[in-house]
């Protein structure tokens, strides 16, 4: 599968990509070249995607905390696709994949690049994908922690 | 305290703007790709089942390993690649080990069954529908029970 997305994205003049065969691969891969992006499996052993994309955003030793990962996943179980989530996963492309999910998923990085979220319990990118204005429910991010902006921010 | 930090734009710097004349010629290049790939596809699909096979003979202590790196990548590449017969029988064979627990022993017997199968209908480029829906079912039953057990 990682040679399949290597020739799509050759396809699409993306030819400077590496490949690694598991999540400590990859993981040591990042400490000593700048990426872009990633784009990983959910299911990898011994260290899956969700343990890979918590070691990237949380670790000390994480150089790229930030890095855009897209998670590859066939799993239809909500609960693996929450776990990614909560990992700090920007997007998911979800198996079988095609020409015109893979390259939504890229474009959503590139032109849509989320705002990242720290808090006591979590770092990585803003889970919420809508702001819903019908919305009457507690505010609980607002009246539970106070909200701070980095300098670099585009509000 | 919640930090909000705004994300990286060096990707989109690098990118330039695209138009959408852009996104369409890129579209059809990724489609291309596919399709020259699919042409590849039996030959990806013949290797995949020859590391099965040999990940199953080996019997070590990576094999379980080993065949369920081998299916997931089957199940993944053959579903991308419009063949979800064969998508569905290496499913069923990683759901099976996926539902393995750690004190309990893997039936090979299945395990030989779900790869007999997944190249016997490799070998059929077309094979029959009836035929494929009732060998699932065997073999989803037969997981069922295992599973239960």
């Amino acid at each position: 599968m990682a040679r399949l997305i290597r020739t799509l994205l050759s396809a699409i003049e993306l030819r400077n990509v590496d490949l690694a065969k598991d999540g400590a691969e990859a993981f040591d891969a990042l400490q000593s070249t700048s990426y872009d992006l990633m784009i990983t499996d959910l299911a990898m052993q011994p260290i899956d995607g969700i343990e890979m994309t918590k070691m990237i955003r949380t670790s000390e030793d994480s150089p790229a905390p930030m890095l855009p990962i897209i998670m590859m996943t066939g799993h239809s179980e909500r609960h693996l696709v929450e776990q990614a989530r909560d990992a700090g996963a920007t997007e998911f492309l979800c198996k079988p994949l095609t020409a015109q999910n893979l390259y939504q998923r890229i474009v959503a990085v590139v032109e849509k690049p989320r705002m990242f979220v720290r808090t006591d319990t979590f770092f990585g990118p803003d889970r919420r994908r809508k702001i819903n204005k019908g919305y009457n429910g507690p505010e609980r991010r607002a009246e539970q922690h106070e909200v701070s902006l980095t300098s670099e921010s585009t509000f | 305290m919640v930090q909000m930090i705004a994300p990286d734009r060096r990707l989109k710097q690098k990118s330039g703007n695209s138009s959408i004349e852009d996104d369409l010629r890129s579209l059809d290049s990724l489609n291309g790709a596919f399709k020259k790939l699919s042409s590849e596809f039996n030959d990806v699909i013949c290797n995949e089942i020859l590391t099965l096979r040999s990940a199953f003979a080996a019997q070590d202590t990576q094999c379980l390993k080993s065949v369920y790196s081998s299916s997931h990548s089957l199940r993944g590449l053959s579903g991308s690649f419009s063949k979800p017969h064969l998508s569905q029988l290496a499913d069923s064979l990683c759901r099976y080990i996926d539902s393995l627990s750690a004190n309990s022993s893997a039936d090979h017997r299945l395990i030989q069954a779900h790869i007999n199968t997944i190249s016997m209908f490799t070998a059929n480029s077309e094979p029959n529908a009836e035929v494929i829906n009732t060998i699932l079912s065997a073999l989803h039953n037969a997981v069922g029970k295992n599973t239960v057990a």
